[in-house]
């Protein structure tokens, strides 16, 4: 079966269950070039398993995943690795630092898993680092850093090596509302101006009315919100739901020059 | 009934330990107990008895240090929370985890006392005796009965001791993993720096100069034929070892930092840079186990010395042979938790490699860089005191 054309990312019936218990039952996902979707819905719902899906982590047990019109759910664990590698980004929901390295080795890990010599890593961590308003805390080990700055060094490791889509696991869950909005501005702003796609899973947008308004969910940074709920696509939220010029008190400063 | 069903379901290398643990103080039970019988047969110098109690106190050390590793290794993190959860927390924690150690303990210290009464009927006028079938067993125990007052003190001394040492650890065990962001090793207060380091070089090299020193100006009279394992236990040169062993176990963390940071000098790759900083962290962890192994190394490398140099060495008694195979055991035990700790620790860094895609390759590569490192750092010092220590020649 040929993929769209213009996804650059698209699954098709995708089923996966861990030892028995069901978390994907048939989702079908399409994502285009620079779009940033918001995957939606309460814990459990299989959001995470269906990025680990997309991005080659686990294979599925049924259905397909395609790449810029190449299969992922037929390759081997090595060239999944080097897709992770070179075309993927993570974020988790924990920022998942290296506690021995400092941040802005820990922002060119991945440059220096390409094998990208160690000035020119470090140059371009450094820069991720300045955009994402933590360029003064480069020399620091994570253990010295705030969650918040820790959240947005795995940002700039995630984005360092420009990768084709960007896949954030609930990257905002261990942050305070005014930290979330200004992570998932800069996230989303860092994306669209340089053209990358982004698969944002997000748990809090349906519970209460103020996170379904409000940004710091993500859901209205993103094109588009793709509804998930017990392993099935669910109704998508009225999109007047989404829009709400209402914002959390205290929002942090930040910069969007990214 | 807790401490029955933890013991009964703890993962292999718990029940390894607490085996290695049961032998280990059984051993030591029987060496203090070697040290009381040449006491009771000396009545008249006690004081004889005196160094041959003191060297008991390395086996008695290392087991003590096999308890702590058992501590660590024992209720791991999950089990931890869950017992936390359940209202065992930092405070009566301790208190299960000295008794699970002081069991394995009391078991072995009961097996040291069945070997040593074993073959006679017990005391034949009701006194509170010990009698010791000394052919029965090798070890130069006495054939008279050993005062049983005496005996027990000896053989509570080794449950009570690793009792201590496995609370202590697994206070601080709970103190560390409560403070630990982003996947951080528990770091302990030791001297890893450049101090520790000098300190256990400086002292390495005394021992070794000591030792030479001994062996060069050992006095005409005393060179007459082959020493008395006792004799070689109480002199100079024994202590000028025993002073290399303790600089190289002291030194052993900070030459582990030191070569992961040698390793991520100039301008590191990956491989380097992950490797070399893991080292740093871990060296803590695992740095004096390893030179503890390394001391044992060198000191087989001495005794196969011996054995082929024509020297005045004795060949170690039973009691000796018994020491140095607990020791080498023990140490082997607690190398092995130190390293499975290392491994636990180092978990979430394989998971995020794994996350960002990093091959397979790059992952052994780690490791193996890792591995030539440890193995590089903890020879060289076993090849130089090996080959260094001095010996007395014929």
């Amino acid at each position: 079966m040929a993929a769209p054309p213009d996804d650059v990312l698209w699954a098709r019936g995708l089923h996966y269950a861990y030892d028995g218990s069901p978390a994907l039952r048939g989702v079908s996902f399409g994502i285009r070039e620079g779009e940033v979707v918001a995957v939606s819905g309460p814990r459990g719902s299989g959001k995470t398993t269906l990025l680990r899906c997309l991005s080659g982590q686990t294979l599925p047990e049924a259905g397909e995943v395609w790449f810029n019109s190449s299969p992922v759910h037929t390759l081997g664990r090595a060239a999944r690795e080097r897709l992770r590698l070179h075309r993927f980004g993570w974020i988790d929901s924990s920022p998942r630092l290296v506690g021995e390295l400092t941040a802005w080795e820990n922002a060119a890990l991945p440059l220096l898993l390409h094998g990208t010599g160690y000035r020119a890593a470090r140059k371009q961590a450094c820069a991720w680092l300045d955009r994402l308003d933590v360029g003064g805390c480069a020399r620091k080990r994570p253990a010295a850093l705030r969650q918040a700055e820790r959240q947005r060094v795995a940002v700039a490791r995630a984005l360092v090596h420009s990768p084709a889509v960007l896949f954030a696991d609930e990257p905002t869950a261990p942050l305070h509302r005014t930290d979330r909005a200004q992570v998932l501005r800069t996230l989303s702003a860092a994306a669209r101006s340089h053209g990358i796609t982004v698969v944002l899973a997000t748990h809090d947008l349906t519970l209460t009315r103020t996170a379904r308004t409000a940004d710091e969910t993500g859901a209205a940074l993103a094109d588009r919100v793709f509804a998930l709920a017990d392993g099935r696509r669910s109704r998508v939220p009225p999109a007047e739901e989404l829009q709400n010029p209402a914002r959390p008190e205290g929002t942090a400063a930040c910069s969007l020059s990214v | 009934m807790l401490t029955l069903r933890l013991t009964l379901g703890a993962p292999p290398l718990a029940q390894l330990l607490r085996l290695l643990l049961v032998f280990a103080s059984a051993g030591v039970g029987l060496l203090l107990l070697t040290a009381l019988s040449r006491a009771v047969e000396h009545p008249a110098r006690p004081a004889g008895a005196l160094p041959g109690l003191l060297w008991c106190l390395i086996p008695l050390a290392v087991t003590a240090h096999l308890a702590a590793a058992l501590a660590e290794a024992e209720p791991g993190a999950p089990l931890r929370s869950g017992l936390d959860a359940a209202g065992l927390g930092p405070v009566r924690l301790p208190l299960l985890v000295a008794r699970t150690a002081a069991i394995p303990c009391a078991v072995g210290g009961g097996l040291a006392l069945l070997i040593t009464v074993r073959g006679q009927g017990g005391a034949d006028d009701g006194a509170p005796v010990v009698r010791l079938p000394g052919a029965a067993v090798e070890l130069p125990l006495a054939q008279e009965a050993l005062p049983l007052p005496a005996a027990l003190t000896l053989l509570t001394a080794v449950p009570l001791l690793a009792a201590l040492a496995a609370a202590r650890a697994a206070r601080t065990g709970t103190a560390a993993t409560g403070a630990t962001p982003c996947g951080q090793a528990p770091n302990r207060r030791r001297l890893t720096g450049t101090a520790a380091l000098t300190a256990g070089l400086v002292l390495a090299a005394a021992g070794l100069l000591l030792a030479a020193y001994a062996v060069r100006h050992t006095p005409e009279t005393a060179r007459t034929g082959t020493p008395r394992p006792a004799e070689l236990a109480s002199s100079p040169l024994a202590a000028g070892w025993l002073l290399t062993a303790l600089g190289l176990v002291l030194a052993g963390p900070a030459l582990t930092s030191l070569a992961g940071r040698l390793l991520t000098a100039g301008r590191p790759g990956a491989v380097r840079l992950l490797a070399g900083r893991a080292l740093a962290r871990e060296s803590a962890l695992a740095g004096r186990p390893l030179a503890a192994l390394g001391v044992v190394g060198a000191a087989a490398l001495v005794a196969v010395r011996a054995r082929l140099a024509e020297t005045e060495l004795p060949a170690p008694g039973p009691a000796g042979t018994l020491a140095a195979a607990l020791v080498a055991c023990c140490v082997g035990g607690v190398t092995l938790a130190a390293m499975a700790r290392a491994r636990h620790s180092r978990a979430p860094l394989a998971v995020l490699l794994e996350r960002l895609g990093a091959s397979r390759g790059t992952r052994r590569a780690v490791a193996a860089v890792r591995v030539a490192v440890v193995a590089a750092v903890f020879a060289t010092p076993m090849l130089v005191a090996g080959l260094l220590a001095p010996l007395p020649t014929r």
